[in-house]
Order: structure tokens, then sequence, then C-alpha cells
């Protein structure tokens, strides 16, 4: 853009120039034949006053004739400034007589010579006068010869002097028309200057104009594209100046732009994803710190509730221990009636159950490190599902058993296990009243635990019940105590285990227990 | 830049007179610029003021019309005593002593000869009969036993100046002339066809260069500068410019005694009983 300022600008200037200096040059022929008609009033001037000299020499020089003054000074200093206006007039023409091809292309180079003859002529005039005159005017003679002499060399100094005038006029006259004619002509030669001069230098400020603003009109637009976000926009480089090296590193922005904002998109999902993962983490771990909150509170309970069953069952056993003393003497004085005897043998077996209960319910306040013993789960379960077996439910109720032969032995309190088994099978036969099926699965999932899957296809938990099953005294059966499946979390619990269940309303439910196998290693036993 | 005392400035003209010895309008050409440089000098117009005769000096004065006067060395003797004047300077013409000669002369095809018996008969033209020429024309007939002009001569013609003489002896209107020889050179270097046709048929002994002289009336301050002035003129580039179209070198002093020759003539002829040998001048030497 700087190489196309500087030719545009220099052209411009260059055009100027050449106008200027014709202007000028028509300015000078003008002013020089101005000059030259100012010299011929000068010369004609001259002349004037050099006749008025002559003729006041004539006259001083009748005076000294007729003898009425003797004072030369004034007839003197006539003489003397005619001779000195003539030497001035002989240097009118210098210029051009020594100039021949000045002197050749003058209008009136013929009357300039015949004007400098005239002029020499009576230089030479003016001399004899001069000698003959100082003679008459010192002279004690009367020299009325010389003195006509003199008189008719002023005559002839008054025709040359005359013809100078003329000669001046007439060459004014000439100059003048030539001065006139250079006048219209300069004018034409300006005018057609001037016009060229503007009409080309349009041309060139247009084309300069489009060279400068097509480029930047271009790069205007792509920058607002680009600023829009269209950074797909690449702008047209058409020029090879600083306009089109601004227009390439445009877009080599936009390039870079659009890599940049592909990076930050992939960033932003990343993030997003990043976003969820953790929101899914939170999530879990608030679950986790919920249940941990949750089996805190749970285990305050069961420690009030440890603490009253404890109180409970102590009172308790020795009424029922009294009641079993009885029950057992009625046995052996009802012996002849059998029915009775039967019924008693009932009464006592419930007895039985409710001691056990008691002493359950003891064992389960109690830690359950002091009874862990390597135990099979396979033969906790099948002892649990025979003490259920007689339950009258149990025969519209298919069983079915998938245990694992090979799972390892885990360390545990195999009665408070028991008891776990028991209540999870208690509340899948009482889940399916009318009938139904029980699946019992046992299997070593590997990562150091073993699984117990007990599912019935009852009638299910709703969602909203199914974190509060394993609280103390929450139930949804008539008759329940509530503490079931809240004394069995935290049996798990305290053997480092899970208890969790998946349940759909009208289909059934899923009771998972995980175990660690650690456990069996020492974990309870230590 | 030339420059004059204050004091000088009270005086407003001073005005030399110029006698005719020569052309009247070259002489005036000559002394302008002497005058111009002056003026500039002694801060006063100084002026030149051309006399038609030798004889109009006397009257000038008397009048009062100038201040001073460039003088021959006969004027100067004849007028010394009379009118008490000064003797300021006088011109060292270029390859001159500041002296010249009177010279008869005539023209070398004329057939006159130094012998006066040639002169015989011949019309005598003189610039003026009181001009050192003149008087030594006088002494030099009457040291060859001849008392008067008329008794020689046919007729005797004043031209008025010395190159009036010159005129008159190539127009053939006389045919013996006595010029002074600084005016013949300076006429023959003007007129160079004249050379080699006059022959000198005889000349007197040096005298003086024409001398600026001035009224003892003057102020003796403007006397002195004066003399200061054309005495240091040679030292100023605007005086040398005086100098050149004089065609002098410089000017020197003139003291009185330089006169003794024309003095001589003067006292031969039976004229001098008016002169006196000691000097009235006022002014530094």
């Amino acid at each position: 853009m700087k190489k196309k300022l500087i030719i545009g600008l220099g052209l411009l200037l260059f055009i100027f120039v050449i106008g200027a200096a014709a202007t000028i040059y028509n300015l000078h022929i003008v002013m020089e034949s101005h000059r030259m008609v100012s010299i011929q009033d000068v010369v004609a001037d001259k002349a004037n006053e050099m006749l008025l000299q002559i003729k006041g020499a004539q006259a001083e020089l009748y005076r000294h004739k007729a003898g009425y003054s003797r004072d030369i000074n004034v007839f003197v200093d006539y003489v003397l400034g005619l001779e000195e206006n003539l030497v001035l007039a002989a240097g009118d023409y210098a210029p051009y007589l020594q100039n021949p091809s000045c002197n050749n292309c003058h209008p009136a180079r013929e009357h300039i010579g015949s004007y400098n003859e005239t002029v020499q002529q009576a230089q030479k005039k003016l001399q004899l006068f001069k000698q003959k005159m100082s003679l008459i005017m010192t002279s004690r003679e009367l020299h009325q010869q010389m003195e006509g002499e003199a008189i008719g060399i002023t005559v002839l100094i008054v025709n040359d002097l005359e013809n100078m005038k003329h000669m001046a006029i007439t060459m004014k006259k000439i100059l003048q028309l030539r001065r006139d004619g250079e006048i219209s002509r300069a004018a034409y030669v300006i005018a057609l200057t001037s016009l060229f001069s503007i009409v080309f230098a349009f041309i060139i400020m247009n084309v300069l104009f489009r060279k400068i603003s097509v480029p930047l009109r271009g790069l205007l637009t792509g920058i607002e594209r680009i600023s829009s976000g269209d950074f797909d926009h690449q702008i047209k480089v058409i020029t090879k100046d600083e306009i089109g090296v601004v227009a390439q590193t445009f877009n080599q922005m936009a390039v870079d732009m659009k890599k940049n904002a592909r990076e930050k998109d992939s960033l932003l999902t990343e993030l997003q994803f990043f976003n969820l993962e953790l929101e899914r983490k939170v999530s879990e771990v608030t679950a986790e710190l919920t249940m941990a909150n949750e089996s805190i509170r749970r285990n305050e309970i069961l420690a009030v509730v440890g603490t009253l069953a404890a109180g409970v069952s102590h009172e308790l056993s020795t009424p029922l221990g009294t009641i079993l003393g009885f029950i057992q003497l009625f046995k052996t004085q009802l012996i002849a009636d059998k029915s009775l005897m039967e019924d008693i043998i009932l009464v006592e077996q419930e007895l039985l159950r409710c001691k056990k209960i008691v002493s359950d319910l003891l064992d389960a306040v109690k830690s359950p490190k002091r009874e862990a013993a390597n135990t099979g789960m396979n033969e906790v379960l099948s002892e649990a599902l025979d003490l259920l077996q007689y339950q009258p439910i149990m025969k519209t109720i298919a069983v079915h058993k998938d245990f694992d032969p090979a799972l390892p032995l885990l360390k545990v309190a195999r009665s408070q296990m028991k008891q776990v088994f028991i209540n999870i099978l208690m509340n899948a036969m009482q889940a399916m009243p009318g009938g139904g099926r029980l699946s019992i699965a046992t299997l070593n999932v590997g990562n150091g635990f073993v699984e117990i899957h007990i599912s019935d296809t009852g009638k299910g938990i709703a969602p909203a019940e199914q974190a509060k099953i394993f609280k103390p005294f929450y139930t949804t059966r008539e008759g329940g105590s509530g503490l079931g499946l809240s004394i069995s979390a935290d049996i798990i619990g305290k053997h480092g285990g899970v208890i969790k269940v998946k349940s759909l309303p009208g289909e059934g439910t899923l009771f998972t227990i995980s175990l660690p196998l650690n456990e069996q290693r020492g974990g309870l036993g230590a | 830049m030339i420059t004059a005392p204050e004091n000088l400035k009270i005086r407003s003209t001073l005005t030399i007179g110029i006698i005719p010895e020569e052309n009247v309008f070259e002489l005036k050409k000559k002394y302008l610029p002497l005058m111009k440089y002056l003026s500039y000098k002694l801060a006063m117009k100084v002026q030149v003021k051309l006399l038609d005769s030798y004889g109009a000096v006397d009257e000038a004065i008397a009048r009062g019309e100038i201040d001073g006067v460039i003088l021959g060395s006969a004027g100067v003797v004849k007028r010394y005593a009379k009118h008490r004047f000064d003797l300021i300077a006088r011109p060292q013409y270029s390859g001159s002593d500041s002296f010249y000669k009177a010279f008869i002369i005539a023209e070398k095809d004329s057939g006159i000869t130094p012998d006066i018996n040639t002169w015989k008969g011949k019309k005598l033209a003189l610039a003026h009969e009181r001009t050192a020429t003149s008087i030594f024309v006088k002494w030099y007939l009457k040291k060859r036993g001849i008392n008067s002009e008329q008794q020689i001569f046919r007729k005797v013609e004043y031209a008025g100046s010395h190159d009036a003489v010159i005129i008159l002896l190539l127009e053939r209107n006389a045919a013996i002339g006595g010029v002074k020889d600084s005016v013949l050179k300076r006429f023959i270097e003007g007129h160079p066809a004249c050379r080699g046709r006059f022959v000198i048929l005889a000349e007197s002994a040096p005298a003086p260069e024409n001398t600026l002289v001035v009224s003892s009336r003057l102020p003796v301050d403007v006397k002195n500068l004066l003399k200061k002035t054309l005495l240091e003129i040679h030292d100023h580039p605007e005086g040398q410019v005086a100098l050149k179209v004089l065609g002098a070198d410089r000017f020197i002093a003139t003291n009185y005694s330089e006169y003794a020759a024309v003095e001589n003539m003067l006292h031969d002829l039976g004229s001098a009983a008016s002169i006196r040998q000691d000097s009235p001048s006022q002014i530094n030497k």
C-alpha cells in the first residue's frame, strides 16, 4: 500500500510539477513580453528627456551667442546629461544584440539594429558637438562658423533622438501585439494544462482509491463475518501489499480460532461428563453416607433396644422357665389323655421357641466375635429351611435351592447367621400367602466376597418402603415386631457384610447378602 | 564607509572652481567622482563650478561664488599675494612626477621648426594669456629678442583651453600652439589618429600641476580635513575610483617654493613685482 501511495502521489506530484512548469513558462513569456513593452516606454521616455536636454543645450547656446550668459555650467550639465542618457540608451538593447539567438527571435529586431545605429550616430555627433562647443564656450574669439556648425549638429542630434523615439514607439506597438497574443496563448495553455492535470489527477486518485478501498472493504467484511462466529469464512487475498498481509494473517487467525473453538467444545463436553460423573459419585457417596447415618442411627436404636431387650429377656426368662416347668409337669401327669398331651406338647414347643427368641435377642445384642467359627453357609441355610419346613404355608411354596458346592467356609457366628436366614425366609413365606416360588442360591463372586441370594415371587415391597425396612420397629405386617430385618442387617454389618434388597411390587423380592471372605481368615475370630 | 566629524556638518556647500584648461565637458566628468568622494568625507556638498576662462577666476572669487579653485601654476603665482589663498594639494598623474611643461608645438608636416624664423607670419594659438604656457611663449620669445608676439606672429588667438588649441591646429585654424604637455598627452590618448602629427618646437622648465587652493576665509578645520582627505585618498577604495577617473595616482602637498620656475619667467618678463616669497598659509603643511 505504501508503494502504491508513493507511486500515486509521485505521479500526482509529477503532473502538478509539469502543470506548474508549463504555467511558469507561459507566465515567464508573458512577463518577458510585458517587460519588453515596458522597456520601450523607458526608451521613449529617455528619448523625450534627451530631446529636452539637447533643446536646453540649444537654448543655452543661443543665449551664449547672444551674450546673455557666461555661465557654462548649465550648458555643460545639459550636454553631459544627454551624453549619459545616450550611453544608457546604447545599453537598452545590449542583451539582445550580444545574444544572436535572442536577437534573432526578437519581434522588432530590425528596429533594434536601426535604433542602436542611431544611438551610435548621435553619440558621435555629440562628441563633435562637445569638442566644438568647448572651444566656442571658452575662446575669447568669435567662431561664428563653428557656432553655426554646432547648431547644425544639434539639429542632427534632435533628428536622431526623434527617430529613436519613433522607433521605440513602433517597437512598443509591435511588442504589445506580441504580448497580447502571448497572453491569450498562455491563458489557453494554462487552462488546458490545469484541466489536464485535474482530469489526470482524478483518474489517478480513483485508481488509487480502488486499489486501496476494495481490499480494505473485503477485509472489513471478513472481519465482520469472523466476528459473528463464522470461522470458516476466508478473506479473499487479492493483493500482496500490507492489506494482503493483514488478510492472510486474519485468515490464519480465523483458522486458529476455529481450532480453539473445537478444543473448547471438546473440553466443555468432557467437563459436562465429569460433572455428571461427579454428581453421580456425590450421589453415591451421599447415599452411602445416608446409609452409614442410618446404620449409626439403627445401631444407636439397637443399642437401646439391646439394653431393653436384655432387661426384658432377663425378666421374661424366669416366668417362661416357670411356665415351661409346669408344662413339663403337665406332660407327666396327663400322659393318659393323648389329645391333650399333643396340645401340651405343642404349647411346650412354642414356649421353647419363645425362650429361644428371648435367648436369641440376648445373643443379638451381644458381639458375634465370641462365637465366630468356620461355618458353611449352605449348611446354615439348610438348617433354617428345616426349621421352617413344618410351617403350613410351606405346602404351597416351591423351594428351589442353588448352592455352590465349592463355597468356602466363612468365620461367622453360626446362630446369628441362622437367625438372619430365618428372618428373611419368614418374610418371603409371609409375602406369598397364596403360594409361590422361593429361590435360595449361594455363590463365590470373587473379589473376596460370597453372596447369598434369597428371592420370592410374592407381592413385593413398594420403592418408598424399601429404604425403611431395615429400620428397627418398622413393619407393614400386622402383629410384626419390626425387629427382624433390622437385627439381620445389624448382624450382617457386624460381620463386615452388606444386605441389599431389590423388589418390584406384584412380582417379588430379592435379598442379597454379601459376606467377606477375609472374616474367615480371622476377622471375627481375632 | 566614508564619515566626517560632526562639527563639519554646519557648512552645507563647498564650491570648487575649475579653469578650462581642456574640454570643459571632459573636465567636469573627470572631477565629478572626486567631488562626490569629498562630499562624503567632508559631510557637505562639494560641487564643481566650471569657469569659462582663466580670467573668470578673479570674478568668481570676488563674488564669493567659489571657495576654492584648481589653478594652474601661473595662476597660483600671479594670485598668491593678491587673494592670500592657501595651497592644499595637487594630483600626481599616472606616469608623471606632478609637474608639467609648457610646449610650443606645430603640425609635423607644416614645415615649422624650432627655428623661430619659420614661425614668422604664422597664427599662434594659446589657451589664455594668463596661463604658464602663454608666459613661457612670451619668455621664450623675449629670450630670443622678441618682446611681443605680434612682432613675429600674424595673429594670436586665445582658444580658452589647451585642447581647443590643439583642435585649432588640427583644423588648420592656427599653425603654432602653446599647450600643456599633460593635456597634449591625454588628447592624443583620446584621439589616437593624432599620434605623431605634432612636433615640439620648445618646452619649458617643469612647473607644478594644477593645484587646489582654497580661500583663506575657509574655516581652518575644513581646510585641514580637506587636505587630509586628499592626501589620504589613495588609501580608500572609493578614493581610488575617483583617482582613476581623474587619471591620477594620488594627491601630494604643494609648497609655494615649487613655483620658482614660473616665478623666474615672470621675473624675467618684469611681471613679478607683486610676488611674495613668504607663505601666508595657516593650514597644516
